[in-house]
């Protein structure tokens, strides 16, 4: 009898334990266990579609889930945000925005949006593509001083740009520009990058700002298009005759910077498996190679620094916003 | 003749096993996507274009471009049988199309439809493997006063697409004006008829608006009518166009394959206008106007050929200057972009085998086309036996995918139903949907054109008239405004009900 429930006692003892252990090992459920899904506020084609594709790639490997793109474009990303805003904070909705065409939005329709930049959390920012101006490639000036120059000779408002809609970082940097450079430039915005590119190129309008991206081949020589100057800290590596507007004396630093995003609340540990991952696939060789092709240069900020450079792009940007007169 | 070279290395190209396997594979999804009301080439090639990924550039690109034009032979089929359009391109072919059909003639008009398709599509090939680069640099030259005098021909031209009562044709066109003001305003910033719905600052979408105004409303007026499917039990005299019929349609054809192509060329342009052109230039010169919409052979050929040769105009953008004038081609681009490749004109000398090859692929794409859909026509035609209890359900169904494929936005879908209700109050009572359409297409891009060209010659109008081929287009609307005074018509004639 003893012998029998001792063995039970056992038994009891066995199950008892198997139960705990298999709860501990339950709750060390791995972040990822299913696909991630990564929004986009543009059209599938474009520039950041092309970026996220190339990164979601990428992530996979780093994450050992899918990780799906989904189009949601509208309202200049603004659809996007807000329906990641609305979703979980789990770590399996996140966005990923350009930033520099996201922020004057957020600005400028603040009190038509529910949400607003601190409702989201930072985890990375990877890739980047430097604004430049450009002209077409059959028009008399081939440096940004004969442009300057002849814009201070004629009467202002001569010399037109072309723009992919209003305050976007195109019209935005074109305004910097004018205030800069004490020039009155005529506006003409159009649909989108097509249509400008299309304008420009066909001497309908006089220059062109846009990201080295967007231009794409049209900027190399036999493309139609010609730069006259690089919006960043340092020369474009395609383009090393191109100096910067920093070098000509215009404080004028505007690049295109993609950024991830997750909602707020995102509990610390998925946030720092999803800032690892990205980190590695913004700094994988085959990833900066992948996406120089397609006209975006490597830089990586991680979170802190993501932040940082919202808050500066933020200033910079509500700037030129009020001193053209466009916030509501 | 260095065109002959390429010609032939393209099909070296094109003729390869697995390319001419992808170009079968993208033509057949195309066509079927394209027969579905509501899913549209951006739909399937955001699909496919992962699995693109494995490929190579050429065949990948070769496939995905099936889809597009393959898309532009399938979306008459529903037009032509239950008076729906598988694709926005479609809508005109519906009416006469429909009515068609419904006097038992539903394979010919469906095989004048393939055989239109083929030739336009064929013919607008050879443009765009002869005249590529000078057209393209032609199309340059439109800017945006340009764009204003054609949108403005465009109008006028508007009036010819009423075949009943021409005030309430106006009617609609003024709706269909105010229904494109919807969004935000380009020049200003500011945001017109949107409530705060952030889903409306992008505008009221035309595929949603297409779909409610033409496929919900249809369905909604077919549950209302008991079953009428004796009209098609009479035998389905002969599947195929006869003589008579190639006589009708061959004008229509090259009218339309010139009107498509042309007006594909232009960025902005496209499928959808220049169906609305051909039709209407159609009705106008043809020598019985009255019977257009009752069943012309003409309606059906003129815009089916229009549509399929804008393909291949709007092809030419995209390759030789890298600059996309739709959104399929603007997805083309991406994907491009994503293998490395840049679009432009260095991409003739950066990869002749993808451009030679993609060219010389879509003329054996359209004869595989052609191929398939011709004995299909005898099976489309089966499908209007199937009890309506279940086929209408279906069409719907499809719609509400198609419409939610597009943006993955709720907002469309409401944006369908509301726009099914009113279409089917206008089919009741009589008023026009195409004119709206054609409003709300143009409108926008009007609007936009005349701001800014007045914004570039800073203020003056004079800016319409002093550059040639704007000034081309206003005499051209001058001539017709005049022309239809001067033809007698008895005053107030067509301003009755």
């Amino acid at each position: 009898m003893e012998k029998t429930t001792g063995f039970r006692m056992m038994v009891v003892i066995f199950v008892v334990l198997f139960f705990c252990a298999s709860q501990i090992l339950g709750q060390e459920k791995k972040f990822p266990d299913t696909a991630i899904n990564l929004y986009i506020g543009y059209p599938p084609g474009g520039g950041v579609g092309n970026a996220a594709q190339i990164l979601a790639e990428g992530l996979k490997k780093n994450l050992g889930q899918p990780v799906i793109v989904n189009f949601k474009p509208g309202a200049a990303q603004a659809i996007a945000g807000d329906f990641v805003f609305k979703c979980k904070p789990d770590g399996y909705s996140l966005l990923y925005v350009t930033e520099t065409d996201f922020i004057p939005k957020l600005i400028k329709d603040a009190s038509l949006l529910k949400y607003s930049m601190d409702d989201f959390v930072s985890l990375g920012a990877s890739p980047y593509s430097p604004y430049a101006l450009a002209v077409n490639a059959e028009s008399p000036w081939k440096t940004l001083d004969d442009l300057i120059a002849h814009g201070r000779k004629s009467p202002p408002g001569t010399l037109s740009y072309g723009s992919v809609g209003v305050a976007t970082t195109a019209h935005l940097s074109a305004e910097l520009f004018s205030q800069l450079t004490g020039i009155a430039l005529n506006h003409i915005p159009f649909q989108g990058g097509g249509p400008a590119d299309t304008a420009l190129m066909g001497g309908h309008v006089h220059m062109c700002f846009g990201s080295v991206g967007r231009f794409g081949a049209r900027l190399r020589p036999g493309g139609g298009l010609r730069p006259l100057a690089i919006l960043d800290k340092k020369r474009a590596p395609d383009f090393p005759d191109v100096p910067t507007m920093l070098e000509k004396g215009y404080d004028m630093q505007l690049l295109l910077w993609n950024g991830l995003h997750a909602p707020k609340g995102l509990p610390n540990d998925v946030k720092s498996i999803l800032v690892r991952a990205f980190e590695k696939t913004a700094k994988d060789p085959e990833m900066i190679s992948a996406l120089s092709k397609a006209g975006y240069y490597h830089f990586y900020l991680n979170p802190e620094g993501q932040d940082k450079q919202i808050q500066t792009d933020y200033k910079v940007l509500k700037n030129i916003l009020s001193k053209a007169g466009l916030l509501n | 003749m260095e065109a002959l070279n390429n010609i032939f290395y393209g099909f070296s190209i094109s003729f390869q096993p697995m390319n001419l396997l992808f170009c079968f594979l993208g033509v057949l999804a195309g066509t079927l996507v394209g027969v579905l009301p509501g899913l549209g080439p951006p739909a399937a090639i955001c699909l496919l274009l992962p699995l693109t990924f494995h490929l190579t550039p050429v065949s990948a690109i070769i496939m995905l471009s099936g889809i597009y034009y393959g898309a532009m032979y399938g979306g008459s089929t529903t037009s032509i049988l239950v008076n729906i359009p598988g694709e926005t391109a479609s809508v005109m072919t519906c009416l006469d199309g429909y009515a068609m059909a419904r006097q038992g003639r539903a394979g010919p008009a469906l095989g004048i439809s393939a055989f239109g398709s083929f030739i336009a599509g064929t013919l607008g090939l050879v443009g765009l493997t002869l005249i590529a680069a000078p057209l393209a640099k032609a199309a340059l030259k439109f800017g945006p006063p340009e764009y204003f005098s054609l949108m403005l021909l465009g109008f006028s031209i508007l009036s010819y697409l009423a075949s009943g009562s021409m005030i309430k044709a106006l009617m609609m066109a003024a709706l269909g004006l105010i229904l494109g003001a919807i969004g935000m305003d380009l020049i200003s910033g500011k945001t017109r008829f949107t409530y705060g719905i952030m889903t409306l600052e992008d505008g009221i979408g035309l595929a949603p608006v297409v779909m409610g105004l033409f496929g919900v409303s249809e369905v909604l007026l077919n549950m209302e009518i008991s079953v009428k499917q004796e009209i098609f039990k009479t035998k389905i005299k002969n599947l195929f166009p006869n003589l008579q019929d190639w006589k009708d349609s061959i004008g229509a054809i090259s009218r339309g394959t010139i009107i498509g192509f042309f007006l594909g060329i232009l960025p902005g342009g496209g499928a959808v206008i220049s169906s609305f052109a051909s039709y209407a230039i159609e009705k106008k010169i043809s020598k019985h106007p009255e019977k257009f919409g009752k069943g012309a052979i003409e309606g059906v050929a003129a815009p089916e050929s229009a549509n399929n040769a804008a393909t291949s105009g709007a092809f030419i953008p995209m390759l030789s200057l890298g600059i996309p004038s739709n959104a399929v081609m603007a997805l083309l681009l991406g994907a491009l972009m994503i293998y490395g490749l840049q679009p432009g004109p260095l991409l003739i000398r950066q990869a002749p085998d993808l451009f030679w090859g993609t060219i010389t692929s879509m003329y054996v794409g359209n004869v595989m086309l052609l191929v398939l859909n011709l004995p299909l026509i005898g099976l489309w035609v089966k499908i209007l036996k199937i009890p309506y209890a279940i086929l209408f359900p279906l069409i719907l169904l499809f719609c509400l995918i198609g419409a939610y494929s597009m943006n993955n936005n709720v907002g469309d879908l409401i944006i369908m139903n509301i726009f099914g209700i009113i279409g089917y109050l206008m089919k009741k009572f009589k008023y026009e949907g195409a004119p709206l359409v054609l409003a709300v297409v143009l409108g926008p891009m009007f609007e936009n054109a005349l701001r800014q060209s007045l914004m570039l010659s800073h203020g003056s109008f004079t800016i319409f008239v002093t550059r040639p081929i704007s000034l081309g287009f206003m005499i051209a609307v001058f001539g017709i405004l005049i022309s239809s005074m001067i033809t007698k018509r008895r005053p107030g004639e067509g301003l009755e009900e």
